[in-house]
């Protein structure tokens, strides 16, 4: 098993996560641009690049992503992705009284370690899950895919409904095109263009490149980095001693980094839940009066938390083909585009491509923790472009990226229209990644309950019938009722007050 | 017809959802007015944006590109003379990268 981790990995392959690694740690510590943003702006790159060498580049982005915005977090107080959303707090304190290093090594590092666990949870977990969603037929198929959808939905945002609005938005788009079965055009307004659908990629790349652009242009702010006046070895001494603690602290970064991988795991969570979870249950475990033990651990414990979930947060996008964040999302389209059906037939009917992600995984943790060793004192250097001159570069990679896919200018305009939407969208705080997912799998959610219903000869009863099914659809009941009891006590407590 | 079975359910089953959705946030307490300023930023990038769009078969790629850089960098208020430079620059290395390694073809000026 262990060889087929690196059997398709090539130089070019190791040169590309490597690549993907910096990438993603650069993206990330620049506040305004997020991991996602990272993953987006790389993807039409993948269209000229084996499957390998694209899925190892968009790993490592992930990867270095998730490490890199606690560099922002630490050195200027914000965080540069919401990964990062609790290592400001005892970290930026850390950076005023001058250890910068020490604070930035052990971020890095932890992250570094917890990706490592989350590595190993997922190499141990989902062959087992795999078997168990090779009993999946087209009905435990629609009923999975729908929980699956209305989890994200639910727990993305703040209000619920905003969610469900977000989720019908994206499955309404996903109908425009050919009917699955009978092929018969829908909603093409006659148009030869549409009749393929619209796809997802520079809806994608809009929904999460525009907003950012349109925002900077609004606010027009830029973020200064601190210059840390210390040398290339006065930093490495600091990595050092952020090693020891470590060291010292490992049953926090075993638990934040299981805590990681199991809320990754679950669709719609995501790494800022993940951060604050064990950062909470650390305040609570450590002494939280002992300010010089909760300043390091209070840094360890999100970070690792943090970077474990990318791990996590392949297990139901691998073996179930639901991804549960956005850049999740965008690997899932990564891998469509060379022809890779993420779900639970992946490690049957693709085991090299399978397990070469997870090789490019491991390799791509290599290279973090190399890079979160040596790479200190040149990122520092690196992260002061200012974010004003990246937005037009950003815009133009988008516009070509959206061409690229299919050689048409459509796609541009799609991706424009959905940007400016997904902008007031963020005004307006309705979640994007309901829309995104819903856009993604609503393809298959129709294509299941149409096959679903063939199967029954039209008897809709059919979803109730089958126990996988019928538990899954029990587990959707019982998390909606859950919720509804909740909006209405709190409708209670509003009119109260 | 076997085909038939649930031809059409899944669309409006969504389109009603959308409506129930949309009808419990419209009568939502909570309301955000909307920022003119936004609206306006907004207005004038998509006029920008969209116009050149609108003919790029006259205009080509790198035009419109152009156009779009030169606009950005003067919205986020880069001097005339960087401007110039950082878009010329921009669309150097976009043509050394897309065309000449990806092999891309862009849309070309067909204004004569």
């Amino acid at each position: 098993m262990i060889d087929l981790l690196f059997s398709g990995v090539t130089f070019l392959t190791i040169g590309f996560v490597f690549f993907g690694v910096a990438f993603g740690i650069l993206v990330s510590a620049i506040p305004g641009l997020t991991t996602t943003i990272g993953v987006v702006l790389l993807l039409p790159f993948t269209f000229y690049l084996d499957s390998s060498s694209s899925l190892g580049m968009l790993m490592g982005v992930f990867v270095g992503g998730m490490a890199g915005g606690a560099i922002p977090a630490i050195l200027i107080n914000i965080p540069g992705n919401p990964a990062s959303i609790v290592t400001n707090i005892n970290g930026y304190p850390l950076a005023q009284s001058g250890r910068g290093d020490f604070a930035l090594g052990l971020a890095l590092m932890s992250s570094t370690l917890g990706a490592l666990i989350g590595l190993v949870i997922l190499f141990l977990i989902s062959p087992q899950l795999t078997d168990f969603a090779l009993k999946f037929g087209a009905v435990e198929q629609f009923a999975l895919v729908l929980l699956g959808l209305s989890l994200v939905s639910a727990l993305s945002e703040k209000s619920v409904i905003k969610g469900y609005v977000s989720m019908c938005l994206g499955l309404m788009i996903a109908t425009v095109g050919l009917d699955p079965i009978t092929a018969i055009p829908r909603y093409n307004f006659g148009t030869v263009a549409l009749q393929q659908g619209i796809s997802f990629i520079p809806v994608m790349i809009g929904m999460f490149a525009i907003p950012t652009i349109l925002e900077s242009m609004v606010i027009s702010k830029d973020f200064k980095f601190p210059t840390i006046d210390k040398n290339f070895f006065q930093c490495i001494n600091g990595v050092t001693n952020a090693l020891k603690e470590i060291k010292n602290s490992k049953l926090n970064v075993i638990r934040s980094s299981v805590i990681g991988s199991v809320i990754g795991a679950i669709p719609g969570t995501g790494s800022a839940i993940a951060a604050t979870l064990s950062y909470q249950l650390t305040k609570k475990i450590e002494k939280s009066d002992d300010k010089k033990r909760m300043s390091t651990q209070g840094i360890i414990s999100p970070e690792a938390a943090n970077s474990a979930m990318s791990g996590g947060a392949l297990i139901p996008m691998l073996t179930l083909g639901i991804p549960g964040d956005p850049v999740t999302a965008v690997m899932l389209g990564a891998l469509t585009i060379h022809g890779l059906e993420p779900g639970p037939m992946m490690l049957v009917s693709f085991p090299e491509a399978y397990y070469g992600l997870l090789g490019s995984f491991a390799i791509s943790i290599f290279f973090l923790a190399i890079l979160s060793f040596f790479g200190i004192p040149i990122f520092l250097k690196a992260l002061r472009i200012k974010t004003k001159y990246l937005m037009p570069v950003i815009f133009a990679l988008c516009i070509i990226g959206s061409f690229a896919l299919r050689n048409s200018m459509l796609d541009v305009w799609i991706m424009i229209i959905f940007g400016v939407i997904a902008f007031y969208m963020n005004r307006h705080s309705y979640p994007i990644l309901p829309m995104i997912l819903a856009l993604i799998l609503g393809k298959i959610l129709e294509e299941q309950f149409r096959m679903s219903l063939i199967i029954s000869l039209g008897d809709p009863f059919i979803f109730f019938k089958k126990p996988i099914s019928l538990t899954l659809l029990l587990i959707l009941g019982s998390f909606l009722t859950v919720i509804f009891v909740k909006f209405i006590k709190n409708n209670l407590n509003r009119k109260r007050i | 017809m076997q085909e038939g079975y649930g031809a059409g359910i899944f669309p409006k089953l969504i389109s009603v959802a959308l409506f129930f959705f949309l009808m419990k946030d419209f009568f939502s307490p909570i309301k955000k007015n909307l920022i003119s300023k936004d609206n306006i930023t907004l207005i004038i990038f998509l006029t920008v944006i969209f116009i050149p769009l609108y003919f790029i078969d006259k205009l080509g790629m790198y035009l419109v590109l152009g156009l779009f850089l030169i606009y950005l960098n003067h919205s986020l208020k880069l001097p005339a003379l960087k401007n110039f430079i950082y878009t010329t620059l921009s669309i150097i290395i976009i043509h050394l990268l897309f065309v000449k390694i990806f092999k891309l073809s862009f849309p070309r000026i067909d204004i004569f």
